[in-house]
């Protein structure tokens, strides 16, 4: 077999243990990079023609996902379902109150609407005061 | 226990792992590779086994795991409390007294 052959053999063998474990980030990369190392030791010991030759030493895809599922520590488990409660109501509770300040805004803005100006002009409103004018009719 | 106790003779790989199992027990006990590694870890993170990778090849890599001190004792406790579940077990069956066992 070709070293092209066993890489996609390897590679979709690997793909398809990645695609069932259920662990974290940390723990998934450590494991692939292992198991690829493994198979391609492998090889130098027996010969390799299909995943089922791989999956005769090292289990089958869902075997590893079943040993993956059995070690499974509860307790961390637990915890980290906890965390995303805690995240999830945080967030929940940023939203309530973005969406209470956004009504209170909208409301306010119809009980009390503004003043729009429509335009501006070079006349002077009546009953309009100056301040520090030099104009004696109107300091008066 | 078994894996420590093939840890405790000589550093050992995945590969030497599973030919061990199955060579020693004649073929009555096989280890997946992919199932050891989960295990391996754990003896790793609680400290009884460390790993150290070595080159292989030209351009390969092996990690071969060695068993620590703290595994040492680890394995010890272990072997006793199935020395001691065992001869229960013989017990109940009647197939060993305390004697037999003292003998051996």
């Amino acid at each position: 077999m070709t070293n092209k052959e066993l890489n996609k053999i390897t590679n979709k063998y690997i793909g398809e243990v990645k695609s069932l474990i259920i662990c974290d980030w940390k723990t998934r990369k450590k494991f692939v990079g292992d198991l690829k190392n493994s198979i391609f030791d492998y090889v130098d010991y027996a010969e390799v023609k299909s995943i089922d030759d791989i999956s005769k030493q090292f289990g089958t895809p869902q075997d590893i996902a079943r040993s993956f599922f059995d070690s499974v520590d509860i307790k961390k488990v637990k915890k980290r379902m906890n965390i995303s409660k805690t995240i999830a109501i945080g967030i929940t509770a940023a939203l309530i109150i973005w969406a209470a300040g956004i009504t209170a805004i909208v409301v306010d803005d119809i009980v009390h609407p503004g003043y729009i100006v429509d335009e501006i002009t070079d006349e002077i409103p009546e009953g309009s005061v100056f301040y520090g004018s030099t104009d004696d009719e109107v300091t008066k | 226990m078994l894996i420590l106790h093939l840890l405790s003779e000589q550093e050992l790989y995945g590969y030497q792992i599973t030919q061990a199992f199955d060579e020693r027990s004649n073929g009555t006990y096989t280890m997946l590779e992919g199932s050891l590694y989960l295990i391996l870890y754990r003896l790793e993170d609680n400290g009884y086994i460390t790993s150290e990778v070595k080159l292989a090849g030209k351009r390969r890599t092996r990690k071969y795991y060695t068993i620590s001190e703290t595994g040492m004792e680890y394995y010890r406790q272990l072997l006793a409390d199935y020395d001691e579940i065992t001869l229960g077990i013989s017990k109940i069956l009647g197939r060993q007294t305390e004697t037999n066992t003292n003998d051996k």
